[in-house]
């Protein structure tokens, strides 16, 4: 049997799993105020992807994510060693690294591979509202788009990731040097959530382009660490929101006619106002009550 | 060592810089097993820095740390650790009791679950500190002092037999500072050594056993109610930018030669 579904369920079906995958790794950056390094991952992938296709003249992703997870990991160690050099201070190592990589490989993709399947265009804004035609087949059977499956397998991986780091993430999230105290490899956990993010970022720029994900990664699980009392309250509720923002985003988009990636994104920002505009309210009468 | 278990940890001609800057220079002190032991010196003197070099978790340009006569990373477990408030983020999703149970973690196999023995030395730790009916609390939901006290339950948690703790005393209220004071003369009378940076020198003889004045260099390492003259107050407070252009000065002009000890 062959998966049939509307084009039109499949566009929710991939925003929804956009918006799960991104904010599990989320939630660890926007707690250990790494958003900054996120976004400059998620651009950063790029210059591994198109070295990945000088090296291989290949487009598939056997060794796109390899090149996605050395371009992310380098972008983490070269953006913490330029600020432990001293002479930079804080983020600022990261805009370089970011630029300079991203500059990099828009060059060598408009040199080498410019005619191509990597397109600048979609690198950044995304072709949502295509994704659901680039179908596959299995045993001979349409099962449905490429990037629903591809990103099914990236929320999996995630997970299994989460489940069995939780207590190592946690720990090092909240307090790195007594979880080193404790045994926690603090850096190895680290470099294995940056490599985590590069794989997370390249499956779903090539679906909704690199600025709806840098949304998908910080707006979701800022939301819902306003409302959590544990991690694993703020895992759940950042996943259900960046389903919402998902489903919020495309019906606007339908009704406005507006592009689907971008309206997803201010579809989250929404969400995100109005929580901080009832907890404001709430807060305050909180306090006129006492 | 030949003077034995007394001893529980022995800093021995510690340097440590930052960016070729000297943070502590030559450091030398036997801090005592069963004392509670203040560090004091003005801001930027090395006092945190020389509580992260006991833990063994800061590059030395020069000496080592023993703790009873062994590197700190052999005996990591056995060193409970308190940062300063200010650096953790108490708005994190966290509750109390999780962040006590944090102190059994290496206790734990992988994937391990918390046995009824963690869970009974979790409690015990909370109460002593009066924080067991928060326990299910979120940390963002506590006073200064309850998070301070709660950051104590976990040091003792450990079960560990040194105690290093940054500022215990800051930014909390007088009858939370005699409670936790309480704590720490019973952990010493049980052996244990504590050793807390310090900011009130007011309080030092009467808080402390013994106390180290520091300010980059060793000022004074002795009784508490001795360290505290006038004549080593005034070269800790005010010593500091000479120390440090000197040795700065050596360092840029690389005469400066490690000493090993």
């Amino acid at each position: 049997m062959g998966l049939e579904l509307s084009d039109n369920t499949w566009l929710f079906l991939i925003a929804s799993l956009v918006g799960i995958s991104c904010s599990q790794v989320g939630c660890f950056l926007v707690l250990r105020r790494l958003s900054m390094l996120g976004d400059a991952i998620s651009h950063t992938v790029l210059l591994g992807i198109v070295l990945a296709f000088l090296i291989t003249s290949s487009l598939s992703p056997v060794f796109m994510i390899p090149g996605a997870i050395i371009a992310g990991l380098a972008t983490a160690f070269l953006s913490g060693a330029i600020s432990r050099a001293g002479l930079i201070s804080g983020d600022a190592g990261i805009g370089i690294v970011f630029t300079c990589f991203f500059a990099l490989g828009i060059i060598l993709l408009s040199y080498f591979a410019g005619d191509t399947h990597i397109d600048l265009d979609c690198v950044l804004y995304g072709e949502l509202l295509f994704s659901p035609m680039d179908t596959i087949e299995w045993r001979g059977e349409d099962i449905g788009p490429r990037a629903f499956w591809s990103l099914l397998l990236v929320v999996i991986l995630n997970s299994l990731f989460i489940f069995i780091g939780f207590r190592s993430l946690k720990f090092s999230a909240f307090d790195p040097i007594v979880a080193r105290t404790q045994g926690v490899k603090v850096k190895l956990w680290h470099y294995l959530l940056m490599a985590a993010v590069s794989i997370t970022t390249v499956v779903n720029i090539e679906s909704v382009g690199a600025i709806l994900v840098v949304a998908m990664l910080a707006v979701p699980a800022n939301i819902a660490l306003l409302l959590s009392k544990r991690l694993l309250d703020m895992l759940v509720l950042s996943s259900l929101l960046g389903v919402a923002s998902a489903i919020g985003g495309i019906t606007l988009s339908e009704r406005a006619d507006s592009s689907p990636s971008a309206s997803v994104a201010i579809f989250a920002g929404l969400i995100l106002l109005l929580v901080i505009f009832l907890k404001k309210f709430f807060s305050r009468a909180g306090l006129a009550a006492d | 060592m030949s003077d034995g278990s007394a001893v529980a940890i022995e800093v021995h001609d510690l340097g440590v810089s930052y960016h070729h800057k000297p943070v502590l220079w030559a450091v030398d002190c036997d801090i005592s097993a069963g004392e509670i032991t203040a560090i004091v010196g003005p801001n930027g003197a090395g006092k945190s820095t020389l509580l992260k070099s006991i833990l063994g978790f800061l590059p030395l340009s020069s000496g080592y740390v023993k703790i009873h006569g062994r590197p700190a990373s052999e005996v990591a477990n056995k060193i409970a650790y308190v940062p300063q408030r200010e650096e953790v983020d108490w708005d994190f999703p966290i509750t109390v009791h999780e962040v006590v149970m944090m102190s059994r973690y290496s206790k734990l196999k992988f994937f391990q679950r918390a046995s009824k023995e963690d869970r009974r030395q979790v409690e015990d730790a909370l109460r002593t500190v009066e924080m067991w009916d928060y326990s299910k609390r979120q940390i963002s939901d506590l006073s200064c002092g309850q998070q301070q006290r709660v950051f104590l339950a976990r040091a003792l948690a450990q079960q560990a037999s040194i105690y290093l703790l940054d500022e215990p005393f800051a930014g909390i209220d007088i009858k939370t500072e005699k409670s936790m004071l309480k704590v720490f003369e019973d952990l010493a009378a049980s052996g244990a050594t504590v050793v807390c940076v310090h900011h009130d020198l007011n309080t030092v003889s009467t808080y402390f056993d013994s106390a180290l004045l520091l300010n980059v260099r060793k000022i004074a390492f002795g009784p508490a109610s001795t360290v505290l003259s006038q004549e080593n107050i005034l070269k800790a407070y005010s010593g500091r930018p000479q120390v440090l252009t000197e040795v700065g000065e050596r360092l840029r002009a690389r005469k400066f030669q490690k000493r090993e000890g």
